[in-house]
């Protein structure tokens, strides 16, 4: 069954187009790897996926939610219980220890989880590291506080941007290790956008994006 | 919320530091201003309420109703037995006031008012009852200090020690040594600005004959009876000798409630624009932050934050900058009042719980309205747009 499915998406920055009828399925437990040249609309259609940006025509519909057919105000949803998104540069909150960066998603809803977030720091290898802050944590260490925090309210979909790009070839594999790790062990469905030939060829699927289209 | 909120403000010490340096200082001069008002008022209202009830009879040439420095054609023995037998009078006594000079400073006079030994054995109204420092005069060479000219004269470097002996002109240029035994303090504070004596003291520095008087200190039944005793004490003494006026003390004060009312208005209009500063301070402090965060608020929007917790994030922030720059100027303000009150020897300055009280409710109304732009400019961030500026 297509835990994403995407019709015709369009979107446009005034005249400049940046995605033009895009089609995509992805099944359940899908680990994919979404590549192009820079500005090709990879970030673009993530955002899109992530219900962080509206596409100006086409259908997306991510885990049976027709996205864009819902209110503005309630898309805050579909970012909290079906996408766990993983940023290139990490976005960590500089004043929280690891263990509370964790638990950022579920503070505005007065919950606690703290046993959870400690679980999935020791999942993504951080296990004694819970109470360091970012400034203490490599960039590798911080990318996986990062992925545990996409974790925490386990969504079915994680979407990463780049996720190695601020990270040695090193630090890199790890993180997709863990990633196929996450898809093998947890079923989690990955969608990665990345220019790194290494990164997609670990993935299963690669699609190729040029100028907006695949 | 909260915690994620404090580790915010604690994160940037410098703005944080800022924040409640402004609002410290707003609220201490608040604080100071208000309890100079609630001060001025207590006074006031202290001063009043002794004085209710009560008539003062002068010559109708008196000075000041005849209250300071024995003005006027003095009033003969057969008044105050006029006066003592007209209904509603409860009590009356005569007193002499006249002024003291000190020989090595001229300019300054002390007013004196000497009080009869029936009128001291009588009530417990008089300064002989009431003295805060050192003891009563036990003859008619010792006085005693108003607590606020002792005050006063502190501040000025001119002081009259408790237990010092000291030289005052009399009318015909000699002078006589007076030993301060000690301070009074009563509830008029008028009083409170004089020196007390007996009589037969203050008829020395009068040159008054005997059994004359410089005016007579009226008590009335009750306090609705002031008027009419005053129209009757008017009626009896009309015609007989000089001509009398009678005052209600408490109607001198009029004109100063008045004043005091302007006073307080403008105090709390200056409290008010302090305010309104610690307001903008605020909204000014955390929109600084607010923008250098943009990329924050739109990873926490990313991450599932609505609008609106961002919304309470940056309010919350902006709340605990001003409860804690409150906390400190309440500090500040207190002890700056205190000290006004103990080493300035203002004596007026009555900081009280209710008023810092309401000083708390209005930082929690600072800090909220100061944190309102911030905070809808914060959940204005649009993740996308922000993460494709890089």
């Amino acid at each position: 069954m297509s835990v994403i499915r995407v019709e015709n998406l369009e979107k446009a920055y005034g005249c400049i187009r940046v995605l033009s009828g895009f089609n995509l399925a992805l099944d359940e437990g899908a680990f994919c790897a979404l590549t192009g040249p820079s500005g090709c609309g990879k970030t673009t259609f993530l955002n899109i996926l992530g219900a962080l940006d509206r596409p100006t025509a086409g259908r997306v519909v991510l885990d049976g939610i027709d996205l864009f057919t819902l209110p503005e105000k309630a898309l805050y949803r579909v970012r909290r219980d079906k996408v766990g998104f993983i940023f290139q540069l990490f976005h960590l909150l500089p004043a929280l220890r690891a263990w509370e960066n964790v638990l950022v998603p579920a503070v505005p809803w007065g919950l606690k989880p703290v046993e959870r977030a400690r679980s999935l720091l020791a999942l993504v290898g951080l296990a004694g590291k819970e109470e360091r802050r970012p400034g203490q944590l490599s960039g590798g260490e911080q990318q996986r506080v990062a992925i545990a925090r996409a974790l925490l309210l386990d969504p079915p979909v994680i979407l990463a941007d780049e996720p190695t790009g601020n990270l040695d070839r090193e630090s890199g594999r790890k993180i997709m290790e863990l990633m196929r790790k996450l898809n093998q062990e947890l079923g989690k469905t990955i969608l990665i956008a990345t220019h790194d030939q290494e990164v997609a060829g670990g993935c299963k699927t690669v699609i190729n994006m040029g100028n907006g289209w695949a | 919320m909260l915690v994620l909120a404090l580790k915010n403000v604690l994160r940037r010490k410098g703005i944080a530091g800022l924040a409640l340096l402004g609002v410290g200082l707003g609220s201490a001069l608040i604080i100071v201003l208000l309890s100079l008002s609630g001060g001025l008022n207590r006074n006031l209202d202290q001063t009043v309420s002794a004085l209710a009830g009560k008539l003062v009879v002068s010559p109708k040439d008196a000075l000041f109703g005849g209250i300071f420095f024995g003005s006027g054609t003095p009033l003969p023995p057969g008044d105050l037995a006029t006066v003592r037998g007209t209904a509603g009078v409860q009590g009356a006594y005569g007193r002499v006031s006249a002024a003291l000079h000190l020989p090595d400073l001229p300019d300054l006079l002390l007013p004196l008012t000497g009080y009869s030994p029936e009128e001291i054995r009588a009530t417990a109204n008089t300064p002989f009852a009431m003295v805060v420092q050192g003891h009563a005069p036990a003859n008619d060479r010792e006085i005693i200090i108003g607590q606020r000219l002792f005050e006063t004269l502190s501040f000025i470097g001119d002081k009259l020690a408790v237990g010092g002996t000291y030289p005052f002109l009399l009318p015909d240029g000699d002078t006589i040594d007076l030993r301060v035994t000690g301070v009074f303090q009563t509830r008029d504070e008028i009083a409170n600005t004089c020196v007390a004596g007996f009589i037969s003291l203050a008829r020395l520095f009068a040159a008054m004959p005997s059994n004359d008087y410089s005016s007579l200190s009226v008590s009335v039944a009750r306090p609705d009876l002031v008027l009419p005793v005053e129209q009757a004490v008017l009626g009896e003494l009309e015609g007989n000798g000089p001509g009398v006026q009678v005052v209600a003390p408490e109607n001198l004060l009029n004109p100063l409630e008045a004043s005091t009312k302007a006073v307080d208005r403008l105090l709390l209009a200056i409290a008010l624009v302090c305010a309104l500063g610690c307001t903008l301070f605020i909204s000014i402090i955390m929109s600084i932050t607010v923008l250098e965060r943009m990329r924050e608020f739109a990873v926490l929007k990313a991450v599932g934050w609505r609008g609106r917790h961002v919304t309470m994030l940056v309010l919350t922030e902006s709340l605990f900058l001003s409860l804690a720059g409150t906390a400190m100027g309440l500090v500040l303000g207190l002890s700056t009042a205190l000290m006004a009150g103990h080493y300035l020897k203002l004596g007026t300055v009555a900081p009280d719980w209710p008023q810092m009280a309401r000083i708390a409710l209005l930082a929690i109304l600072v800090g909220t309205v100061g944190g309102l732009f911030p905070a809808r400019r914060a959940n204005r961030a649009a993740p996308a747009v922000i993460f494709r500026q890089g």
